[in-house]
């Protein structure tokens, strides 16, 4: 139980120092601004009242339609949720079978290959590789749509805000249809943005199983007479997934940084496209409530891994 | 009586630098990586003499016209032109130089300090380090882009400020890394042997650390590198880099996205220079980081 | 009959220099239940050879045999399922050879349903329970909920040992298997190793560079250097008569306490350093350093058997000339 308790503790604590940092970065950069309202209150003052403010739920309103950023950000989350989670169970699915079919035979043509495309995958602009498929997908071949989450000519009641799950439980006769449509239109940007993340758990599970192989336990095991597939899957990959898992609070960021660009080209309606027009408008007051409701969420996530982690793995958990 | 001399003296032991440089030469793809790397390298420095007009010269009689090789393209635009009919080869080198030395600046300027802070954070350690790394890892995690689109955001779009914005992004992990390797140099015996000799204060930090960490700061500053260019460059992209008459790299395929279905030319090929940049220099900053794992292997 | 038979075993790895053999030309045979020691100072091949009987090595090293058999099976470079079904390998440090992620229970379940498809959960847990019994450890019943990192060196290796046998091994490869424990507990390990041994009629390879386990422990032992296996003889035999020079020396370089101990001029220390790996001298590896080396020893001397002792030397001592240097 200490355990759990520490990482409240610690959680409560660096939510609180999210909102010290953006208070600061907001309160400094106003200071070089020319301010139309000089309030006249102290640092202080402002923080206190900033924090009472937060407390009571209140994270500012946006400057243009005076809508409460609170709401807003949930109204936009689940269309970034969609895609980033999209994208990481892509990126599992396709990086561990890889990563393993790689260190089948290390050095050999296949392993040389799936290292060589994940470090040209690394290299790729995000923003260009999402434009190139555009290009090529759907103003060349005409096969997916150019934008957008949902044709308009469907109108499907928002339950969880998800396109997904809202056209699967909608009772409308086209529901079906409208549920492929969003699939559909999901094809191209989810591709663009799992790509880095997939590369990212190839070759990171690659490079830890390639390390494990040469581990006494893995040799003992190969000369009880296992046979390969079963020490790679059962011995080998349990060890080799735990740093991948380690660096989740890597990924996330990584994602969160592609989300915001594939957004903007695929014009997705997500927190990253809003985040670029309130960047746009300079839309402080919105801003600083944007930056700590993203912080906290990838906080939050972190967590949540952290605990899963320390469940899973023995070694942690005494 | 023994009939040979013995045939074992100590070995002829390498300077580091020389053994470095013989481990990362028999790393094929590493050197492929370095070949492409010093060409694009040569090819940007030389760009204004190359490169057939100026980055802005428009040529009114030739809007959006396709690359040379296609049937309706021109000779004297080689990668054609954009709607402006701005030749794009020009603009690819001009641009480029841009990027790159933006880049450079940006992982030099996030190196100097990130180490620096991180050199002196773990070397004080103690309630100083503590707090400073706290504050640091919480800075890490607001996703790198979120960072320096605020930075921008206050400080107002251009090449400078996208560049500031990006070495801030940057900072921690150089930090991080410096701090890391800080730590786990500081647990070894030699450090308490140091200590024990009487060392102590800025001689212990630069004269006993310092060249151990040296590895850690070398790698970390090789792959920044890329990341750097990419983010610079997305930042142009999104039309809060570079402001023209400048041109580079991403602010050249953000003009282009509005005309890319009519003028795909303009979107392949700058964005595959930079891809093959990036890829080279990829290859380098995994080969030097190959060859300082590898090191034990050489006696 | 031998258990296992492999002749003209050659082991190199790719290196900055070039080829690098780690293990050339050695033939090795063992009988049913024999415990054969290999001595050899380090970077002398002991580990490479074992590791390649069993084919773990790293891909990237080429192996070369002539004949292989094991168990009256014929073994082949691509196909090393014969032996791995009859043998099994515990390693220096407990700590890394136990996968860190799996409970006693289950690792040592797996591999007794591997070797017995068909059996009911109960005989599995009866088979490991008698098993965690076998090698000495108390309250095995509370032991197969727990992790490896649980655990003391010792009680680790007794577990990989436990492991290692419960495949039911014709033959067990001990890589430094002791060489991380305490003292006592090393000889703990020892006798449980020997009396395995006896009871189960289980050939046991043991690799070391410690006098002592082999004096205590072994049948016969064979002496490596450089990568050529030099001695191969009954190990009392060879320890007080050793045919070759670097067996000599090897036997006096043992530090003697009470009245066994030689004044230092006595001592019979080899001029020199082993060479690296890349610079092993062409024809008898010792050749620079042997005081009775000569023109011939440029060419590799052949195995000369001798009732069951073998050697590799083109100037071996004589018993008479043994007493001399006495």
């Amino acid at each position: 139980m200490g355990f759990m308790l520490k990482q409240i503790v610690r959680l409560i604590l660096m939510l609180w120092g999210i909102t010290v940092l953006a208070f600061v970065f907001f309160e400094v950069a106003q200071t070089t601004l020319p301010s139309e309202d000089q309030t006249g209150f102290t640092h202080f003052e402002n923080y206190q009242i900033f924090m009472s403010s937060m407390l009571e739920g209140d994270f500012g309103t946006l400057h243009q339609g005076g809508e409460p950023v609170l709401t807003e950000f949930f109204h936009k989350l689940p269309a970034s949720t969609e895609l980033i989670f999209t994208a990481i169970i892509i990126a599992w699915l396709v990086g561990l079978p890889l990563a393993l079919l790689a260190v089948k035979k290390p050095m050999g043509i296949t392993d040389r290959t799936i290292q060589l495309i994940g470090t040209t995958i690394y290299s790729l602009p995000v923003f260009w590789w999402g434009i190139i498929l555009l290009i090529m997908f759907a103003t060349g071949l005409e096969w997916f749509p150019v934008g957008g989450r949902l044709d308009y000519i469907y109108a499907i009641e928002t339950v969880t805000g998800s396109a997904l799950i809202d056209t699967l439980l909608s009772s409308k006769v086209y529901a079906q249809e409208a549920f492929w449509d969003a699939v559909y239109r999901m094809v191209l940007p989810v591709t663009t943005l799992a790509m880095l993340p997939t590369a990212y758990v190839t070759l990171q599970i690659r490079a830890g199983m390639e390390e494990i192989l040469q581990h006494d336990y893995m040799k003992s095991a190969k000369a009880r007479g296992m046979s390969i597939r079963r020490i790679l899957w059962l011995h080998g990959l349990p060890n080799a997934v735990q740093p991948v898992l380690n660096s989740m609070s890597m990924q996330f960021s990584m994602l969160v940084t592609s989300t915001i660009i594939v957004e903007f080209i695929f014009s997705w309606p997500g927190i990253g496209h809003w985040f670029l027009i309130l960047i746009q408008r300079q839309d402080y007051d919105a801003l600083r409530g944007a930056l700590i409701l993203i912080a906290s969420m990838i906080l939050l996530l972190n967590t949540t891994t952290d605990v899963l982690r320390y469940w899973s793995n023995p070694r942690l958990r005494r | 009586m023994a009939l040979y001399i013995d045939r074992y003296g100590e070995q002829q032991l390498m300077h580091p630098i020389q053994g470095f440089w013989h481990l990362y030469k028999t790393n094929n793809t590493a050197m492929f990586g370095l070949l492409i790397l010093s060409l694009i390298a040569l090819i940007l420095i030389l760009s204004p003499l190359l490169a057939p007009y100026e980055a802005n010269a428009q040529f009114i009689d030739a809007l959006l016209s396709s690359p040379s090789w296609s049937e309706n393209g021109r000779i004297e635009f080689l990668f054609g032109t954009d709607d402006l009919g701005r030749d794009i080869f020009s603009r690819i080198l001009i641009g480029g130089r841009t990027t790159l030395s933006t880049a450079m600046l940006v992982v030099f300027f996030a190196a100097l300090v990130g180490v620096l802070a991180g050199l002196i954070s773990s070397f004080i350690g103690g309630w100083f380090d503590k707090i400073t790394s706290s504050v640091i890892e919480l800075f890490m995690t607001f996703p790198s882009l979120i960072t320096s689109l605020l930075v921008v955001a206050i400080l107002g779009p251009g090449l400078v400020n996208s560049a500031i914005a990006v070495s801030f992004a940057m900072l921690p992990h150089f930090f991080k890394s410096t701090r890391n390797a800080m730590l786990t140099q500081m647990k070894k015996p030699y450090y308490a042997a140091a200590r024990l000799d009487g060392a102590r204060g800025i001689r212990l930090l630069t004269i006993t650390l310092l060249p151990n960490i040296t590895n850690a700061i070398f790698i970390q500053f090789s792959l920044s590198l890329s990341t750097a260019i990419l983010e610079i460059s997305t930042l142009g992209f999104l039309g809060f880099g570079a402001q023209s008459p400048l041109t580079e790299w991403g602010a050249i395929l953000g003009e282009s996205r509005s005309y890319s279905y009519q003028a795909p030319w303009t979107i392949w090929l700058p964005g595959l220079s930079m891809l093959v940049t990036i890829f080279s220099i990829n290859l380098v900053g995994d080969g030097i980081r190959e060859t300082f794992e590898s090191d034990h292997h050489l006696r | 009959m031998n258990l296992l038979q492999i002749e003209d075993l050659s082991v190199s790895f790719p290196s900055l220099y070039g080829e690098i053999c780690a293990v050339s030309n050695s033939s090795l045979s063992l009988k049913p239940g024999e415990i054969r020691g290999i001595i050899g100072e380090s970077g002398s091949g002991k580990s490479v050879l074992a590791q390649a009987l069993l084919g773990l090595l790293d891909p990237s090293a080429t192996i070369n045999f002539d004949f292989y058999s094991f168990d009256d099976t014929i073994v082949t470079k691509s196909d090393y399922d014969v032996i791995r079904q009859g043998a099994s390998i515990i390693f220096q440090d407990p700590s890394t050879s136990l996968n860190p992620s799996k409970t006693i229970g289950n690792q040592l379940w797996e591999t007794l349903y591997l070797h017995h498809k068909d059996a009911s959960r109960d005989f599995l847990k009866q088979e490991s329970l008698k098993l965690l019994h076998d090698v000495g450890l108390s309250t095995p019943e509370s032991l197969l909920r727990t992790y490896p990192h649980q655990f003391a060196a010792g009680v680790n290796q007794r577990i990989m040992i436990a492991l290692a046998i419960a495949c039911s091994p014709k033959l067990l490869v001990a890589d430094e298997a002791t060489t991380n424990l305490d003292m006592t507990i090393q000889s703990q390990i020892l006798d449980l190793l020997s009396k395995l041994s006896r009871e189960r009629e289980m050939a046991v390879i043991a690799i070391t560079h410690d006098f002592a386990i082999l004096a205590e422990t072994t049948d016969t032992t064979s002496v490596m250097y450089c990568g050529y296996i030099l001695e191969t003889g009954p190990t009392r035999d060879l320890l007080t008569h050793p045919r070759h020079p670097y067996t000599k020396a090897l036997v006096s370089s043992i530090p003697q306490i009470g009245p066994l101990r030689k004044s230092r001029s006595h001592l019979y220390a080899l001029k020199g350093n082993v060479p690296p790996a890349h610079k092993v001298p062409v024809g008898c590896p010792l050749g620079p350093r042997c005081p009775r080396a000569g023109k011939i020893c440029v060419q590799l001397p052949k195995y000369q058997n001798e009732e069951n002792r073998h050697y590799r030397c083109h100037y071996p001592l004589e018993d008479s000339l043994w007493e001399e240097h006495l």
